[in-house]
């Protein structure tokens, strides 16, 4: 399931949530709007956190996380870490980054079992991505850019890149990942695709302004349409699979 | 790019050799950056490994395999296994990096060895604390520091090639006298090149009279100022022939220093004041007045020199900023004029302004430099014809038009003969019918040497004399114009042993060896006896001179702290002075290069002497 | 996205270099592999590239012409012609010419935001007032994307009045005026005031004059000119000034006012020639003079001479204008005697010399032999036989108080006043002329007056009249004449020619020569009373022999050729010299 959604008139949904498989967190604020959005597609399915990161609402930026683990940059303070301690469940570490590049959503992006990360993370981050995170760590850039959580948005079913990402680059980096990708962008062609959407294996939110043909890329490279809706998009997504291999 | 200065200066230049001058002009020199990366990548790949210079040409290839592939690093792996394995090797690590830092990747072996490259210069530095630190770890401070010391590298590659040819500030020249590998540069903003004149003919027309040095002589001016220091100076452009080491004639010079930069913080105070408003501290108040003041005192000075500017021939100004310019030039009424053609900048580095620096830019200036060509030309389109004339001596170099044969022959020989060449000479002479013995022309010029053989001795090429007299079968009784043989001017033993063998081997019947002045037969084996003889008693001099240095300590250790300690201390001093000398000469980077060799250096010794107590 | 299709908006994407956009049609698939989906519609496009979108849906969704102008005005005065460059400059300009396309331009906002490729006129109907121009230019719509768009732009052409135009129909832009005024009866003190004015070139800034009776008014738009004028007129004329202002409105928030002034300039009404007489208490102060003087010259103080002694005194205006007092006698009552005889006494002041001299009227020439007994300043100047003009008190009555009060025993008979010259008839060829300033009549004057045309007619005779004795007053006066500029006249037969002795036998000639002049005044009354002089001096003449032809013929007033300025000078100047 994609839906569209805006957080207080921004269509950049990836900054102000963060979503995995077993908890999500969004930013507190005002707009009520996004949180039913939220809360009708996962209410009663994994906990929604509303928290802020170090006084700060950008936590999709600044967090990283899957269904394993959750790592907070060193700003977040020890209320806020108490605070996602008592709303996430006990399976989920939340271990806070001593990490220069600390906004960790931007350098890190994973799902349960592959991390990319920018190249020039600390060892000691790429170790406790590992361990919290449980995933295997690589550094690498998506179409040349550094900031890998910003430019790719990942989930278990597969991975939407920046859209410069050459056919190459993609080959290399899904045999890395092993999760089949595609380059596109979201919210009307904007490349920021990690920044502009949220994604886990059953649920897509993106940005108000993502137009049909992106969110049906989102849709089918995530595997999220219904049985009736994979006949239409399925469509589709053979051209697009024409055209991309 | 390798150069050195030659002995010459370019307003007395040599009459043989500005005659022989020719400009090359390299039309292709663009290439010379790519021939730069091509080097750098050109190493042994093995066969997966494809050269990274066109990454999507070749990942067309590469995706035709079999296996996953990293586009990075251009590896493709047999396995997926194997594949996450290179990810997370160094080796992959930094290939992104330099990716990232838009650098090209570099092949598994490359980076090996730079690995190891890296590992020798630094194991000095930080020897002691290495063992502790965990392997890993080291690794990727590794992976790090090569980073660090590539991209400064590449850097500095890339600066060689913006200073390469197309913007040159030489004019480079080829020339008969000189290797056929190295071209003469002339930095070109001495000689500005009227639209109806040849480069030639401004440079012949710039050479002095070499007897007359009055105030006709041209003068030119440079003025250097920086930092609160100014120095400027009226420079003739004649050299005061008596010293060698100190040849510039300033007509005026004068330096000042006022303090105007913020210390610690740096930048002129006006500069400050600009960007962040007046600041109000005596330390400000002092260097605005200052920098009033020393604008003040600069255009004074260049009012005063007004008369010498004004005939100067060349102004080179070397100001850092607007400002600092705006204080030496085009201010209201000021005595050089910002549009003014004489008005050049140093087409080099300089440092703090000062009196010697202001001299060292001058001969820096005016002396010509022998170059490699290759260090301009891009190989392929380097000039063959002069390699082609040495090394197959039978093919007939294109003369020049205006030379005769004489000459021609003259210039030919005497380049051999400069390189020593023997097996060309011959075949020179052999082929062109040329006696040995074949004066030189013109006459006036080579008169001090007037054949091969008084030119290879008065060069000291002992071998080239050997071969000339006993092969050749010069004649050693020959007199040049000034009535002495080539054994009056032969410069050192080695050559005067040459004729002494050659005495030996042909006999006292071939020449008349007394007129020739030659000394006494030699042969090899007295040669041997003598040299033997002198290295014993070498070696005896030397332990006395250590015996006499030691009993000279003793003495000085005895009245203490007075005399010998200053000498010492002098001594010591000197010696430190005159290798910082050195290293001032040098690129920061090559001064690093060499600070850390030493420390190398100093570690080994230090190992060295440890493993011997044990 | 309606104006688009209205305005047929033709738009052309061109990719960052990788694509050009000729090829883009014909591109090696190798090249275009696509890798993305347009976001917008969904066909596939290579995304290395860096769009977000394919081709058409950047012509379709990009507009960077949003944020310039569509509809524009452009103000025209239609009296002169000329567009408005703001913010007050008005320039003319042609209608689809590079000047008004610039002006155009420049008018529209948000230009600067794009790079103007192209920009022509679209004709219209001039009539229609509009203006239409069409744009071409390029601007970034993503990064490194370069969209090529034309559109139109419509100006309005409003029509406005300038300041200028709007300065030229309005009368009463004036903010200081100042009046001159002299109550006497004739106007030879303006005239002699406005040579002055013009040697100065103290009417610059003038922006009108007006002549009404007795005086002047100049008219200023700024109250400091104003207040210069004054003080030149301080200079050169006795007078007394009042300032007066008007208030025209009055912001009562911010207390802005506007006035208009108005100076109120009176000349003291003493004229040179004129016979005063001094209240006692001025002439006791002034060294005790005698009562009767004659105004001798007027500068920026009277002079007034004692013709009986010599004496002279200066009379400042302020002292005039405490005391005030009128003349007993103009120069319109000077009556004209013969010298019969003079005796020349010692007592000299500068060029006067006082004489004893035995008149007679002119009138009374062959009627009567009454002669006078007078005492002159003019002994330096008259000499038996000549003809001086003079007042003849013994048979007068003045309505004058300060008359009344002298004693009568002791006043002359006859006050001589100047030496008069034989004036031919038609003496009209004159190698000089003067200048003129424009002046305009004052018709609300007249129309109050609503004086009949023969009124009129009268009036200007005089005037004319008083101008001719002006210049004859010039003519004789060389001191007069070196303060005022004198021109030569440009075409005058022979410039340098002088007033013939046989002048009836050039008459004809003359006659001429005064048709075509159109810078000299001929009116009947001077005509009749040179002709009544003429014939005077010419009987005289006849009656006193041929030697005094000799002798003072030649003094007949002269003006030197080296006292005339070019005529060149005055075509620079803008106020020329337009009398009617």
């Amino acid at each position: 399931m994609a839906v569209r959604a805006q957080f207080e008139n921004s269509n950049e949904i990836g900054v102000f949530a963060t979503l995995t498989n077993s908890y999500s967190l969004v930013s507190v604020g005002a707009s009520e709007n996004f949180y039913s959005v939220l809360e009708a597609e996962l209410g009663d399915v994994i906990p929604i956190c509303h928290t802020t990161i170090g006084g700060t609402r950008i936590i999709g930026r600044l967090t990283a996380g899957n269904r394993r683990g959750l790592l907070v940059p060193a700003t977040t303070t020890d209320q806020e870490l108490q605070h996602l301690r008592n709303s996430l469940p006990d399976s989920v570490r939340i271990q806070r980054v001593e990490e220069r590049l600390s906004a960790l959503g931007n350098v890190i992006c994973c799902n349960d079992y592959v991390a990319l990360v920018h190249p020039d993370i600390e060892r000691e981050t790429e170790e406790l991505i590992s361990d919290v995170l449980g995933v295997e760590v690589f550094r690498q850039t998506i179409a040349d850019n550094v900031l890998v959580g910003s430019y790719c948005a990942l989930s278990n079913q597969g991975g939407l890149v920046h859209p410069k990402t050459s056919i190459q680059d993609q080959d290399e980096l899904s045999s890395l990942l092993q999760v089949p990708l595609v380059a596109g962008s979201i919210n009307r062609g904007s490349p920021v695709v990690g920044a502009g959407m949220i994604v886990n294996d059953w649920l897509a939110v993106a940005g108000l302004d993502t137009t049909a043909p992106e969110l049906s890329v989102v849709e089918s490279i995530f595997k999220l349409q219904d049985a009736q809706q994979g006949a239409i998009v399925g469509s589709m997504r053979d051209t697009l699979i024409d055209t991309y291999t | 790019m390798t150069s050195r200065a030659s002995p010459f200066y370019v307003y007395t230049l040599p009459e043989t050799l500005l005659s022989s001058l020719e400009p090359i002009s390299f039309e292709s020199a663009g290439s010379t950056s790519t021939l730069i990366a091509s080097d750098f990548l050109e190493q042994p790949t093995p066969a997966n490994l494809t050269p990274a210079s066109d990454p999507l040409a070749d990942a067309s290839e590469s995706t035709t395999g079999s296996g996953p592939q990293c586009n990075t690093c251009n590896y493709s792996a047999t396995s997926t296994d194997e594949q996450r394995e290179h990810y997370k090797s160094d080796y992959h690590k930094f290939n992104v990096k330099r990716k990232v830092l838009g650098l090209p990747a570099v092949g598994l072996p490359m980076f090996e060895t730079m690995l190891d490259e890296l590992e020798e210069s630094i194991s000095g530095s930080d020897s002691s604390d290495s063992e502790s630190d965990p392997l890993s770890d080291s690794t990727t401070d590794k992976v790090s520091n090569l980073l660090a010391k590539t991209t400064l590298d590449t850097i500095q590659e890339h600066g060689d090639d913006g200073a390469m040819p197309v913007r040159s500030p030489f004019l480079i020249f080829q020339s008969s006298l000189l290797p056929p590998d190295d071209v003469l540069a002339i930095y070109s903003t001495l000689f500005p090149v009227p639209e109806n004149s040849t480069l030639q003919d401004v440079i012949k027309s710039r050479q002095l009279s070499p007897k007359t040095q009055d105030a006709s002589t041209p003068v030119s001016a440079i003025f250097m100022l920086g930092g609160g220091h100014f120095a400027g100076a009226i420079i003739s452009h004649a050299l005061k022939p008596q010293n060698k080491a100190d040849p510039v004639v300033f007509v005026e010079h004068k330096t000042f220093h006022r303090y105007t930069t913020r210390r610690k913080q740096g930048g002129a105070q006006s500069a400050s004041d600009n960007a962040h408003g007046k600041a109000h501290s005596a330390g400000s108040n002092l260097r605005r007045y200052n920098e009033a003041a020393l604008e003040k005192e600069v255009r004074e000075l260049l009012e005063q020199w007004k008369s010498y500017i004004d005939r100067a021939e060349h102004i080179f100004v070397r100001a850092n900023g607007r400002q600092n310019r705006k204080i030496l030039v085009g201010y209201d009424g000021a005595v050089i004029g910002s549009r003014d053609i004489r008005l050049k900048g140093i087409p080099f580095s300089t440092r703090r302004a000062t009196g010697s620096e202001v001299k060292r830019v001058w001969l820096e200036l005016t002396r010509p430099k022998i170059m490699k060509k290759d260090a301009f030309a891009p190989p392929k389109s380097k000039p063959k014809p002069k390699e082609a004339g040495s090394s197959a001596p039978s093919k007939e170099p294109e003369p020049p038009k205006e030379l005769s044969p004489g000459e021609l022959h003259t210039s030919q020989i005497v380049a051999f003969v400069k390189k020593s060449r023997t097996n060309p000479l011959a075949a020179y002479l052999k082929s062109n019918r040329l006696s040995p013995d074949f004066r030189f022309e013109p006459v006036e010029q080579y008169h001090h040497t007037p054949t091969a053989l008084h030119l290879a001795a008065s060069l000291s090429l002992a071998r080239l004399v050997g071969f000339l007299v006993v092969t050749l079968g010069a004649n050693p009784t020959l007199h040049n114009d000034e009535g002495r043989t080539a054994w009056e001017l032969s410069g050192d033993r080695a050559t005067r042993d040459a004729f002494r063998l050659a005495r030996a081997d042909l006999g006292e019947q071939k020449w008349s060896w007394a007129e020739s002045g030659v000394n006494s037969a030699l042969t090899k084996a007295d040669i041997a006896a003598r040299d033997a003889r002198e290295k014993e008693s070498a070696v005896r001099e030397r332990a006395e001179a250590v015996k006499r240095l030691e009993r000279s300590r003793v003495t000085a250790n005895q009245n203490a702290a007075t005399i010998g300690g200053r000498k010492l201390a002098s001594s010591v001093v000197t010696s430190v002075g005159q290798e910082q000398q050195l290293l001032n000469g040098l690129t920061p980077e090559a001064r690093m290069r060499i600070e850390r060799e030493r420390r190398a250096r100093a570690v080994e010794a230090r190992l060295r002497a440890q493993r011997q107590k044990e | 996205m309606s104006y688009q299709s209205a305005f047929g908006i033709t738009a052309a994407a061109i990719s960052g270099g990788a694509v050009p956009l000729a090829s883009r049609n014909e591109q090696e698939p190798q090249q275009t592999i696509a890798t993305v989906l347009c976001c917008n519609c969904g066909v596939p496009i290579d995304g290395t590239s860096g769009l977000p979108m394919c081709y058409d849906c950047i012509k379709l969704s990009v507009d960077i012409t949003e944020g310039i102008q569509r509809e524009s005005s452009l103000s025209f005065c239609r009296n002169c012609e000329r567009f408005l460059r703001p913010p007050n400059q008005w320039v003319s300009a042609q209608l689809e010419s590079r000047e008004l396309l610039a002006l155009c331009l420049k008018r529209l906002k948000g230009l600067a935001k794009v790079r103007l490729i192209d920009a022509s006129f679209i004709w219209t109907e001039p009539h229609s007032r509009r203006i239409k121009v069409k744009l071409t230019v390029q601007g970034e719509a993503f990064a490194n994307t370069i969209i090529q768009q034309s559109f139109e732009v419509e100006f309005v052409v409003i029509a406005t009045q300038c300041p200028d135009c709007a300065k030229s129909f309005t009368a009463n832009t004036w903010r200081a005026t100042v009046q001159i005024r002299q109550k006497v009866p004739h106007k030879r003190t303006f005239f002699y005031l406005e040579q002055l004015i013009l040697k100065h070139n103290a009417h610059r800034d003038t922006i009108s004059i007006q002549e009404t009776k007795d005086g002047l008014d100049f008219f200023y738009s700024q109250k400091n000119h104003a207040a210069k004028m004054i003080d030149f007129l301080a200079a050169v004329a006795p007078i007394r000034t009042k300032k007066s202002e008007e208030l025209i409105s009055m912001d009562t928030h911010t207390s802005v006012r506007s006035y208009k002034f108005t100076y109120s300039v009176e000349l003291v009404p003493v004229c040179k020639d004129d016979l005063v007489c001094l209240p006692k208490k001025i002439a006791r102060a002034s060294g005790n003079i005698a009562q009767l003087t004659l105004c001798n010259r007027v500068g920026n103080s009277m002079h007034l001479l004692d013709p009986q002694t010599l004496d002279t005194m200066d009379l400042q205006p302020t002292a005039y204008w405490r005391q005030p007092f009128t003349t007993l006698a103009t120069t319109l009552n000077l009556t004209e005697f013969v010298v019969l005889d003079i005796e020349v006494t010692n007592l000299k002041k500068g060029k006067m010399s006082l004489a004893d001299a035995t008149v007679a009227r002119s009138s009374d020439m062959g009627r009567n032999d009454s002669t006078y007994y007078v005492r002159t300043h003019l002994g330096g100047i008259l000499h038996p036989g000549d003809t001086a003009l003079g007042y003849f008190l013994s048979n007068v009555n003045f309505n004058h108080e300060l008359w009344d009060t002298l004693d009568q025993s002791k006043v002359p008979d006859v006050v001589l006043v100047k030496k008069s010259y034989p004036r031919k008839k038609k003496n009209k060829g004159r190698s000089w002329r003067l200048k003129r300033m424009a002046k305009e009549y004052n018709e609300m004057e007249d129309s109050g007056n609503s004086m009949s045309s023969k009124q009129r007619q009268i009036e200007q005779d005089r005037v004319e009249r008083d101008y001719e004795l002006f210049l004859q007053e010039l003519e004789e006066d060389p001191e007069l004449r070196s303060t005022i500029n004198m021109y030569k006249q440009a075409n005058s037969q022979n410039p340098g020619r002088q007033i013939l002795p046989k002048a009836s036998k050039m008459e004809g000639i003359e006659a001429g020569d005064v048709e075509m002049d159109t810078g000299d005044h001929k009116m009947a009354g001077v005509e009749n009373m040179d002709v009544d002089h003429a014939k005077d001096s010419d009987e005289e003449g006849a009656d006193d022999g041929v030697s005094d032809d000799g002798s003072y013929e030649g003094s007949l007033p002269e003006v030197g050729l080296d006292e005339l300025l070019d005529e060149i000078d005055e075509l620079t100047l803008e106020d020329g010299d337009h009398e009617e």
